[in-house]
């Protein structure tokens, strides 16, 4: 048969469709500030002795950040936006905006702007007269305002939004006490606008930063309850320019919960409102796609769309002894979207069943999670692994009092080293789940100079087997042979 | 594959039949009882659509006589309804027309059941099939057991198992023959046994019981994994081991039955399906860049060959095309390979950072050697309580995964148990706040604050907790102490089916037979497991009461707001503020500039001391301004008016000792005022960031969190906005 003949048949939603809907449609945009002063671009030398390490500045180690940030996103992540604002320099792109350079404009990055970064970070000139810092300090204020701008100019195309802040002035208001009350509210226009503020505030041995100068206040002041907001400085030094880009590679997935619904505690009486999050998802080797060249034109990504056809093998024998060959060429007809219909195969037919009835034997039940009981841990199986765990966290959106009650519920299965067993169904349009909801207690460790957050305190949904699941133990023919732990010890 | 398999099936359509014996029943024929038995059975059969899985019908009691002995009175009414066969939706959705007692008719099931072992005999002949006969019956007719010794002996010959059910038949109500005929198809079932034949013999309440527990269709699994397991590199080190194992599934998911499309079949044929199923054609287009000849202005699409196509990768907004050998050359070259990295204690890996599906890895079968060396390794890891972590490349050129191995052993199956863990770019480094201190503003951390728990709620949820445990349930379904050992897991992993696959399943037969009707919702018994047990939330119910006085957890009556609508607005009314005059709108000498800060409710709160009185009175403002004539000005005067409005609520909020009542009174009318101008965003708007104040703004300052439980109770939550308008 004809290679691009699938008689494949049409795979219908399951419980994985809701992460196919993020990662498929989610468009992100970053806009990365770079802040350009004299003090940014300071030379910071190799400690003695290491003759591997290159003398570099602040402002150049934030430029490779954003580079290899670039870098990645622009394959993983090819529809999303990305753009570099410089502030703090001679030149200026608008002079509405004045020390504010777009290095590279929030769009969707072109291979060519990608050449220029890279030259930038290559050609030590080039990087010197483009990283020239003006006469008098920046405003924050009027940077902000020029990044608001460059959401605004595309607000609503994107789904998450988000301003990576690189600075070391730690109170960028010291001139002007007004300052202060300009930037929080430039911040909570951004805030409102939907555009996350991610601060990377950067000190050296030398130059402290004291966030709770001007910073604490100003990004505090908009954020809400379950939201995490690191705004411990990160400490340069030559060396140290990989922390940097470790703490930007850790903040580039934006935080988005793939649902929101009650986690019912007690059976028609207690309930609370949850978000899930995924926290692991293997990172597939990106999407190919076909692409039609034409002499002397770009090359052009070719869309797929499906045609429903049908197949009609002319069995009729008399044909066939007619043509004295039993080789028979399949009639192909293309049918119109509207003359197709669905249902289930039986017994050589198709049963007739609409979209709303396929859908509803797939979507039992409402979304929530139930709690069914509880048990020890050890009678939890990692055996039973059936796909990655989806994270839960309290949200007071819905509940008033959401955090307190799951807070109490992760310190009580901590301390009594229980797990819960529950019905899971985390969307209307998924199919639920048996699953354990497995809680893992925060884990902060100081390195540094900073308090890291190694694991946040939540509770994992953990998806376990139905008996359908489930194979029988593959025939052992040897297995009464028992094994001696002490002979493998020899082994060794 | 699996086995042939031949399954006769004896049912008895005596008039008797089509009265009711069976007190489960609830006024069913005990026919209608027999037929949702035939048609479970049968159905699961069709859906498999296993060539090899075949039935026949056979009917005790018929009008006609129509089997290969009709000339014998002894098989007068009997008739082979269905010759064996794979059954079609044609056969299928007959049953129920073809299974109707007769009105005079009776027949002997001893007969019947010569009938289908013959049926049996002739479809089968000498080849390997799995034979069943099963038969179905009231046992309110006369049977002749006459013979029977020689039927026995020729079932054992045939190596036939048989199924004997009985509907209504030693009930109450039973008749003395059907007691009689009841207690010597008993026996007849316990000397066929004795034949060490597969022989059961059931009431037909249990059957029913039987065909409410999901079908299970068992898979043949196949290794997917045939090569060695080493610990050291065996071409560096002669110490290293290397051990041949092969790799089976152990969990994955059974995926439920998918729908297909198709399309009514033209022309009609009685020997040809009425549909035809359809398949689908993937076909490319482009858009051409360039004006077509024709001129035609505007975007050309068009149709691409697939041949003329590349494969290529998006590089952000510019294309870069590869050819098929720049693409082999990028391919990650491996080897087929299962390398052990080293071991971990049990207790470092979380078992969220699992993500697959998993397998078990047992040695080579056949390989005495390779069975003794892995089972010493899972014991070696099983005692020291250490799992295994290894790179596994199950066939060439696949991408390398890293692995967990973990001990597995069971009394007479020892493996190991695999599972993919996560590559550094897998993990999310998303972060959430601590649930037990909050950090404030001025990075001070408070122990109490209304969103931490108090020791009390810890307490109550402890004891909540382990009074809802149902690891061990005595058979009241309460909980059983640690010792006691009859006690049962309640929702067991293994015990719950799948109640989509078991739902379709049912769907789809259920519409063979009633092609007009709507589908039945699911059945109870399938979710029953889903709920916590009963009796044990009865129990606990007083433990859970305290829990729920304790967490005082509130709902709140508002419907979920789009951020992203709302920031819409919010450039919206960015724009308006630059076409006003607003020195002329507020009355003050604001400047432009700070005219924006009003927009930040913490500004208000600075400029308490150096602003006019914060009273100011809405409702009263809008009218004044709906009074002047309604130009654009006017209107775009509105959201000043209002913000000013917000402005004096957070003014309120900004003293030690906010006044709840009058914040409450002001917060309801500036929600009234949102709903009477339509700008319910405008109200939305402002609610949330109030929320974050209220909760997060001021941490420890508590009568601020009652003053926002307040706004929630008396739903002055966000507004409403129509339901089309949210989903997007």
């Amino acid at each position: 048969m004809d290679s691009d003949v699938a008689m494949n048949q049409i795979q219908d939603m399951d419980d994985d469709a809701i992460e196919e809907f993020d990662f498929r449609n989610q468009k992100d945009a970053i806009l990365y500030c770079i802040e350009v002063s004299p003090s940014m671009l300071e030379t910071i030398n190799p400690d003695e002795g290491d003759r591997i390490t290159e003398p570099t500045s602040a402002a150049r180690i934030a430029l490779e950040s954003a580079y290899m940030m670039l870098q990645q996103r622009i394959i993983s992540q090819p529809n999303d936006a990305f753009g570099i604002l410089l502030f703090g320099t001679k030149d200026q792109t608008d002079p509405a905006y004045e020390s504010c350079l777009m290095l590279m404009e929030l769009a969707v990055p072109e291979a060519s702007e990608i050449k220029y970064i890279k030259e930038l970070l290559e050609d030590d000139d080039k990087f010197d007269s483009v990283f020239t810092p003006s006469d008098t300090p920046p405003s924050i204020v009027n940077t902000l305002f020029c990044a608001n701008q460059q959401f605004n100019a595309k607000s609503g195309t994107y789904m998450f939004q988000r301003l990576f802040l690189v600075t070391n002035t730690d109170n960028p208001s010291e001139s002007r006490p007004d300052v202060r009350k300009a930037a929080r509210t430039r911040m909570h226009d951004l805030i409102g606008l939907g555009v996350r503020i991610e601060p990377f505030f950067l000190k050296t041995e030398r130059r402290p930063f004291d966030t709770s100068k001007f910073w604490e206040d100003v990004i505090y002041s908009g954020y809400k309850s379950d939201d995490y907001v690191d705004i411990q400085p990160i400490l340069i030094t030559a060396k140290q320019g990989l922390q940097m880009k470790a703490h930007v590679k850790a903040r580039q997935t934006p935080r988005h919960a793939t649902f929101s619904v009650p986690l019912e505690i007690v059976p028609g009486k207690l309930s609370i409102g949850v978000k899930g999050y995924v926290l692991f998802k293997r990172q597939d080797i990106i999407r190919s796609h076909y692409v039609y060249e034409q002499e002397g034109e770009q090359a052009v990504i070719a869309r797929s769309h499906a045609q429903y056809i049908s197949v009609t093998e002319e069995t009729d024998m008399t044909t066939a002894l007619a043509t004295k060959s039993m080789k028979v060429t399949p009639k192909i007809e293309e049918i119109d979207k509207n003359e197709a219909k669905r249902g289930f195969k039986f017994g050589g037919e198709v049963l007739p069943f609409t979209a709303d009835e396929i859908q509803s034997l797939r979507t039992i039940g409402q979304a929530g999670i139930r709690i069914i009981g509880f048990k020890p841990l050890q009678l939890f199986d990692p055996s039973y692994n059936m796909r990655q765990s989806y994270f839960i966290y309290p949200s007071e959106e819905d509940f008033v009092g959401s955090i307190r009650t799951f807070a109490a519920l992760h310190s009580s299965l901590l301390d009594e080293n229980k797990f819960a067993v529950a019905w899971v169904k985390p969307t209307i349009r998924t199919s639920p789940f048996l699953a354990a909801l497995v809680a893992c207690p925060e884990i902060i460790e100081h390195e540094n100079g900073r308090d890291e957050q190694k694991q946040s305190p939540g509770i994992f949904v953990i998806k376990q087997p139905f008996a359908d699941d489930i194979r029988d133990f593959p025939a052992q023919p040897y297995n009464d042979i028992k094994g001696i732990p002490y002979l493998f010890v020899r082994c060794r | 594959m699996a086995e042939k398999e031949a399954t006769v099936i004896v049912v008895d359509l005596s008039p008797y039949m089509a009265e009711s014996h069976m007190a489960a029943a609830k006024g069913q024929s005990d026919i209608e009882m027999c037929i949702k038995y035939i048609c479970d059975k049968i159905g699961s059969k069709v859906l498999s659509e296993r060539k090899t899985d075949v039935v026949g019908i056979i009917g005790v009691g018929t009008d006609d006589t129509l089997n290969r002995m009709s000339e014998e009175d002894a098989y007068k009414h009997i008739s082979i309804l269905f010759q064996i066969r794979q059954f079609l939706y044609r056969d299928y959705q007959l049953l129920p027309k073809k299974l109707v007692p007769s009105l005079k008719s009776h027949g002997d099931l001893i007969s019947g059941l010569v009938v289908a072992m013959d049926a049996i005999a002739e479809y089968c002949k000498h080849l390997k099939y799995i034979k069943n006969i099963v038969i179905l019956s009231n046992c309110a007719g006369p049977i002749d057991f006459v013979g029977v010794d020689g039927i026995i002996d020729k079932l054992e010959e045939m190596k036939v198992n048989l199924s004997i059910f009985t509907v209504g038949a030693d009930e109450d109500k039973s008749t003395a023959m059907q007691r009689a005929n009841h207690g010597l198809l008993s026996d007849l079932i316990d000397r066929v046994a004795g034949r060490k034949l597969n022989a059961v013999f059931a009431p037909f309440a249990d059957v029913l019981r039987d065909l409410e527990i999901p079908h299970v269709r068992k898979v043949r699994s196949t290794n997917s994994y045939n090569g060695t397991l080493t610990i050291g590199d065996p071409n560096q080190f002669n110490d290293s081991l290397v051990i041949p194992v092969e790799r089976f599934a152990y969990v994955k998911k059974a995926s439920p039955i998918s729908s297909v499309a198709y399309t009514k079949s033209k022309g009609t044929s009685p020997t040809r399906p009425t549909t035809t199923r359809l398949g689908r054609k993937v076909k490319y287009e482009i858009t051409a860049s360039k004006e077509p000849e024709d001129s035609k202005k505007g975007k050309n699409v068009r149709e691409v060959e697939k041949g003329d196509l590349k494969k290529g990768y998006r590089y952000g907004a510019s294309v870069v095309p590869l050819s098929a050998e720049e693409e082999d050359n990028l391919r990650f070259l491996t080897i087929t390979s299962l390398d052990i990295i080293g071991f971990v204690p049990f207790d470092t890996i979380g078992p969220w950072q699992l993500l697959t599906e998993t397998n078990f890895i047992i040695a080579k079968r056949n390989e005495r050697e390779a069975t003794l060396c892995l089972s010493s390794l899972i014991h070696a890891m099983f005692e020291n309580q250490l799992y295994g972590v290894a790179r596994f490349v199950s066939k060439s050129d696949r991408q390398p995964v890293m692995i967990l191995l973990i001990p597995f052993i069971t009394e007479d199956f020892e493996a190991l148990v695999e599972t993919q863990l996560p590559f550094a770019e897998d993990v999310r480094s998303y972060k959430f706040p601590s649930l037990e201190i909050i950090r404030t503003i001025k990075g001070k951390i408070l122990k109490e604050h209304h969103y931490l728990p108090t020791q009390e709620m810890k307490n109550n949820m402890k004891d909540y907790i382990n009074a809802m445990d149902i690891s061990n349930l005595t058979p009241e379904g309460l909980v059983g102490h640690l010792d006691d050992t009859d006690g049962r897991e309640f929702a067991a992993v293994g015990e719950i089916f799948n109640p989509v696959l078991a739902n379709t399943r049912h769907a789809i037969m259920y519409r063979a037979l009633h092609p007009d009707d709507e589908l039945q919702p699911p059945s109870d018994s399938l979710l029953r497991d889903t709920y916590p047990p009963e009796a044990l939330v009865t129990q606990a119910s007083p433990i859970a009461d305290r829990l729920i006085e304790s967490v005082n957890v509130k709902k709140i009556a508002k419907y979920k707001t789009n951020k992203r609508r709302y920031a819409a607005e919010a450039e919206e009314e960015l724009k308006q503020e630059s076409i006003l005059n607003v020195d002329e709108l507020i009355g003050g000498k604001a400047s432009k500039n700070e005219a924006e800060e009003h927009k930040s409710k913490r500004r208000r709160v600075d400029k308490t001391g150096d602003e006019e009185n914060g009273d100011f009175d809405i409702e009263a403002e809008i009218e004044k301004w709906q009074r002047i004539e309604a130009g654009p000005e006017s209107d775009a005067s509105l959201p000043r008016i209002f913000e000013q409005a917000c402005a004096s609520i957070d003014m309120l909020l900004s003293d030690e000792n906010p006044d709840l009542e009058t914040v409450i009174k002001k917060v309801a009318t500036l929600r009234s005022a949102a709903i009477k101008l339509e700008e319910p965003g405008w109200y939305n708007n402002y609610v949330m960031k109030l929320q974050d104040a209220l909760i997060m703004g001021g941490p420890a300052n508590s009568v601020r969190g009652k003053i926002w439980e307040e706004i929630s109770l008396k739903e002055l939550g966000g507004i409403p906005v129509n339901n089309a308008d949210l989903e997007d």
